[in-house]
């Protein structure tokens, strides 16, 4: 057991044990890995969302603060922007020459045709129709497609061509024939220029040149164009008391018209007009404190559908009076170049993705935005050249903006039209912004500013990963230093585990190593301490187990022997028996020297008792006895190949834990020796027996009839032993070994007729010891007698066994003689001891009469202290007693069966007396009586007349004294044929000479059927 | 406490009766044979019943199988001079409480019966 734990020791590594923690999922150091892991993780991941919570929050502050600010500067730009506009329309209108501007040009205007004809030129209508005819391809080619294809409600184009005489004129002259380029066409107005215009008619142009309207037009559009040029006015227009735009700078397709006529009367040209006029605006949005009127950006007609924005203020004369209005055209460009800083975003912290603009009402754009290509095609809209061709896309007044920002402006849902916001702008972007109504007079315009979340956060972002990058380095760093710190903890809990997995498969030198000062360290202490307590209990349980003389094993509920036995087992079972179940100890085993000699029935029943001791609701002690292997024999296989037997006796007993059976615990106890004994026992006893047999026979045998009868047999035996001495064994010279078969043969039945001889006289004397002896060697030569060729050796069995009959007979000499030198010694001091000297005649009685098939009871009376007889006589007297007691059970009781015939109790009854006659008398009297057949004096008779101690006639005459005697004559017998017990004629006349010798007289009395008495008196010394 | 004895012999049904007396038992029957016992044991249902198997007519196990089948928690003890063990650990299997080997031993029994009306 412990050479095995030592094997095994050396086959467990500590990587076993690292698997099976592994297995069980314990390492210290996955634990440890897993925690700072985890815990690492964790730590990174709040620090990285707080760090990122922290910074945007931080990062949306400032980044509103910022919008904040440009946002106010934004909103004071753009009021300042109208502010100066209003100032600057409303001084224009009070200029003096102004007034004076208007009032030639309207006059001029509404004079014109009259100016031409009174210079020479007739303006008929062959020649208006021409003029017309060109402004209408103009139109065709022009203004007409542009609005067209901005969906614009352009229902006659009549309304474009249908001009007075005035104006299809001027814009013949100033538009259509102006050499500048499309967009310049201020340029070219001075008299000079129209007079050397070779476009048109010589004598036209001359006429034209010397027209009131040319001379105003070339003495105040210098100075306009100063004032328009200093301020970057897109337009600056003047419209006399009739409606009549008898001035624009721009020259565009408004010029010379009338605001009440055609698509003017529709457009915010009139309105803006009507407004100043009438000092309000047909909207009612007038609020300022000055005159001045403002229209929100529409898409002008007038300058091929461009978005404008006009401003109006009234020319009064000095009394007040409405000479005409001036106006101011502000294109969308304006606003936008003050929102987008010239494209310079990034200046002013909109990075790559901020934006700031403008919005209506409508929520339509008033400028560009940044992101115009970004933007769904939708909701762009189409601009144009100043010449009318189609411009890039915009999103001026495009399509309505829907986001969060620009709603909140006009929302009447929320408490504040300004503030900020986090919204999904028009491009699907989070994006961040601030947003509140410019408070402008007379516009409903909002300011919006705003960029991407991703860009106002991206800091936030960056800082995020910083930290979650520089998190990540120190987690593995952490984790790196946790492994190797695991390492080092759970290297002694390992070495630990390794101490204990070497301990659990046996071996309990193992010890941990300390290797700390720490918990572990005391633990492994604590543990090697623990063991050495085990090991020592355990070394106490292996001296016992080494120790007991019994075999002593345990088996668990699948009857599979456990390790640990005591050291006797395997010598008894002569193999190991761990690990192998216990009912194989009882099937034959290959290996082993020791073969069990089990039934099937056996087995099952074992295996059917074993189930029965783990059944917790039988009591053990209650089928303790239907242990079926109280005794199983085994035959051990010697070398010599002898096959003794050997007995075991298993005995079994529950181990119970926890009110459980665990396990039985089997002893077994070799009762090979005690079962010898008790054969030896046994045939010790019948030896014995026969031996007291044979000291019973002798004893009840009348010394002659023993003495002949040894007498006989040793002389039988003597001479047999000599005939073999004298037998010459071997070949004699020429003997055929016919012959001498045959001579062997005679010798072997001379000794078989001797012993057989001997055989029978024993069994006639019973005495049995001999009878046995006899018949032994009887049948050793019979055995001999049986093999057809005889040789000498065989001889040599039948010798030994005469000779040991020969020593028997010499044994039984020697016992006679030592019981007569006991008597010897015994009888002189049996007088003060304390037996009856007649006690063993009844049992004497008995058996005789039980031999000879008879009942008798035997009534001894002993009286004046004759239960002790004086010495000299004891011997004698009993001799004689016994003769007498014998003599009446043979002779006088009759069979039980005669007895209850004869109307008699079945059991004889013998009577012993013995008394003194008096005290002076010295005289002894003994009777034997038995109440028997009596004397039958006729068969005395007949049987006198056989024996040949009377003649026929002779014996009638014989008195009955004479009969009487005949009884003690030597060699009479009444029976036919002798016995063990009697028949031989000897017995009374020992009686007679014994009680002659003594000086005593006998008497016999006896009637017939009734009873025989004998009666002796012994004179005393 | 009822007991009941089967057994043919008289003599060992006295035995019984002597070797188990005690202040205890208040009522002992007697059944020579193993139709008797069945039929007391079902009228009277003994705490504890002493069964012979070698038996004339219906022989123990039998009359075992009979009182279980009556009574699955009877406690019966078998007392017999069986030799052959496989036939005692049968009784037992089918639901006998102890077996003791004739001669009864006195103080055997006495310890036996202790044991069976423990609980």
């Amino acid at each position: 057991m412990i050479a095995r734990g030592k094997a095994m020791q050396a086959e467990a590594p500590s990587k076993e044990s690292d698997e099976l923690l592994a297995s069980r999922g314990l390492t210290i150091r996955s634990k440890l890995l897993l925690f700072t892991t985890g815990i690492g993780f964790l730590i990174l991941a709040a620090l990285a969302i707080t760090a990122f919570f922290l910074s945007a929050i931080a990062l949306r502050k400032a980044r509103l603060d910022g919008f904040q600010s440009l946002r106010t500067s934004l909103s004071q730009a753009i009021n300042a922007l109208f502010a100066e506009q209003r100032r600057d329309v409303t001084a224009q209108a009070e200029l003096q020459t102004v007034r004076y501007a208007v009032t030639e040009l309207s006059s001029g205007y509404e004079h014109l045709v009259e100016d031409l004809d009174a210079s020479g030129f007739k303006v008929d209508p062959t020649f208006l129709s021409g003029v017309r005819q060109s402004l209408r391809s103009a139109y065709q080619h022009g203004p007409m497609q542009d609005l067209r294809s901005l969906g614009e409600p352009v229902a006659d184009f009549d309304e474009f061509s249908d001009l007075g005489p005035a104006a299809a004129i001027l814009q013949f002259v100033y538009i259509l024939k102006n050499p500048a380029n499309p967009g310049f066409k201020f340029q070219k107005n001075s008299v000079l220029d129209i007079s050397k215009n070779e476009s048109l008619p010589p004598d036209f142009r001359n006429a034209f040149s010397k027209t009131m309207f040319a001379r105003a037009m070339d003495r105040y559009h210098g100075l306009f164009e100063t004032v328009v040029r200093r301020n970057s006015y897109f337009d600056l227009m003047l419209i006399d008391d009739l409606g009549n735009v008898v001035y624009t700078y721009e020259k565009s397709w408004d010029f010379g018209t009338n605001v009440f006529k055609g698509w003017r009367a529709r457009s915010e040209l009139k309105k803006v007009f009507m407004g100043a006029w009438y000092g309000t605006t047909l909207s009612g949005d007038r609020t300022s404190e000055d005159d001045v009127v403002i229209t929100d950006l529409k898409r002008y007609p007038g300058a091929y559908g461009s978005p404008m924005l006009f401003l109006s203020c009234p020319i009064n004369n000095r009394l007040g009076g409405r000479l005409g209005v001036v106006v101011h055209k502000i294109a969308s460009s304006t606003f936008t170049d003050l929102v987008t800083f010239q494209g310079r975003w990034a200046a002013v912290g909109l990075g790559e993705t901020g934006e700031a603009y403008i919005v209506g009402p409508d929520m339509r754009l008033r400028t560009e935005s940044r992101f115009v290509k970004e933007m769904p095609p939708k909701m762009k809209s189409i601009s144009f050249e100043p010449d009318g061709a189609p411009g890039p896309l915009t999103m001026v007044l495009g399509g309505p903006l829907h986001n969060k920002a620009v709603e909140n402006i006009y929302s009447d849902q929320v408490l504040s039209n300004d503030g900020e916001v986090t919204f999904f702008d028009d491009i699907g972007r989070e994006s961040l912004g601030v947003y509140e109504p410019l408070g402008t007079a007379g516009l409903d315009w909002g300011l919006v500013i705003t960029i991407s979340a991703d860009e106002a956060f991206a800091p936030a972002v960056h800082l995020t990963r910083l930290i979650a990058f520089g998190g990540f380095v120190i987690l593995i760093v952490a984790i790196l230093a946790a492994l190797t710190f695991g390492h080092l903890l759970s290297r002694p809990i390992v070495q630990l585990v390794n101490t204990a997995e070497r301990i659990g498969s046996g071996d309990l030198s193992a010890r941990a190593p300390i290797s700390s000062k720490d918990e572990i360290g005391f633990l492994a202490e604590r543990f090697n301490y623990m063991i050495d307590q085990v090991e020592e209990r355990n070394q106490h349980v292996h001296k016992i187990l080494e120790t007991v003389n019994e075999c002593l094993f345990l088996m668990g509920p699948d009857f599979i022997i456990q390790p640990g036995y005591s050291k006797i087992t395997e010598a008894i079972f002569q193999r190991k028996i761990d690990g192998i179940s216990f009912l194989d100890l009882l099937r034959p085993a290959p290996q082993s020297g020791l073969q069990p000699v089990v039934t099937d029935q056996i087995l099952v029943a074992t295996q059917h008792y074993l189930e029965l001791l783990l059944n917790p609701r039988i009591k053990e002690k209650l089928i303790q006895q239907t242990n079926p292997l109280g005794e199983i024999e085994y035959k051990e296989l010697r070398p010599n190949g002898a096959q003794p037997s050997k007995f075991l006796e298993f005995r079994f007993n529950r181990v119970v834990e926890g009110g459980k059976t665990t396990q039985i615990m089997v002893t077994v106890l070799d009762s090979t020796s005690r079962i010898a004994l008790t054969r030896q026992i046994t045939e010790n006893e019948s030896k014995a027996k026969s031996q007291i047999e044979m000291l019973f026979g002798i004893m009840h045998l009348d010394p002659p009839i023993l003495a002949e009868f040894l007498n006989h047999a040793k002389s039988e035996v003597t001479v047999m032993l000599d005939l073999l001495e004298a037998e010459q064994f071997g070949s004699h010279a020429g003997e055929s070994s016919a012959h001498r078969s045959e001579r062997y043969l005679r010798l072997l039945q001379k000794i078989s007729r001797s012993i057989h001889l001997i055989k029978g006289n024993a069994a006639m004397l019973r005495l049995s010891y001999f009878e046995d002896l006899a018949n032994r060697l009887e049948e050793k030569i019979a055995m001999v007698r049986g093999d057809a060729a005889l040789s000498g050796e065989q001889f040599l069995p039948i010798t030994t066994g005469l000779a040991s009959l020969l020593d028997q007979i010499g044994m039984t000499y020697d016992l006679i003689t030592r019981l007569l030198s006991m008597q010897k010694v015994f009888g002189k001091d049996a007088g003060e001891g304390g037996v009856t000297d007649f006690a063993p005649l009844v049992e004497l009685a008995e058996e005789i009469a039980q031999r000879n098939g008879k009942q008798v009871r035997v009534e001894v009376q002993m009286k004046d202290g004759l239960a002790r007889l004086p010495n000299p006589l004891r011997e004698p007297i009993q001799m004689m007693i016994t003769q007498l007691v014998r003599n009446a059970v043979l002779h006088g009781i009759e069979t039980p069966s005669e007895r209850l015939a004869e109307r008699k109790h079945p059991i004889g009854e013998i009577q012993i007396h013995a008394y003194r006659l008096n005290e002076n008398a010295r005289k002894i009297i003994l009777v034997v009586r038995d109440d028997g057949r009596g004397i039958n004096y006729q068969l005395l008779r007949r049987r006198a007349v056989q024996l040949g101690y009377a003649s026929v006639n002779s014996i009638e005459a014989w008195t009955q004294q004479q009969l009487d005697n005949l009884l003690f004559e030597t060699g009479f017998t009444t029976m036919d044929r002798p016995t063990t017990d009697g028949g031989r004629g000897v017995g009374l006349d020992a009686v007679r000479d014994l009680i002659a010798k003594m000086g005593g007289v006998l008497h016999v009395s006896s009637k017939q059927g009734q009873f025989c008495e004998f009666r002796l008196e012994i004179p005393v010394a | 406490m009822k007991l009941l004895i089967v057994d043919d012999s008289s003599v060992v049904r006295r035995a019984i009766e002597r070797d188990l007396e005690s202040g205890e038992i208040t009522e002992v029957d007697q059944a020579a044979t193993g139709e008797d016992a069945v039929r007391l044991y079902g009228a009277k249902l003994h705490d504890v019943v002493t069964l012979d198997i070698t038996m004339p007519g219906m022989d123990g196990l039998t009359c075992l199988d009979k009182i279980i089948e009556i009574n699955p928690e009877a406690r019966v003890l078998i007392i017999s001079a069986l030799r052959d063990k496989a036939t005692a650990i049968d009784a037992i299997k089918r639901g006998a409480s102890g077996f003791l080997c004739k001669p009864i031993n006195p103080s055997e029994l006495k310890e036996a019966f202790d044991l069976l009306i423990e609980d």
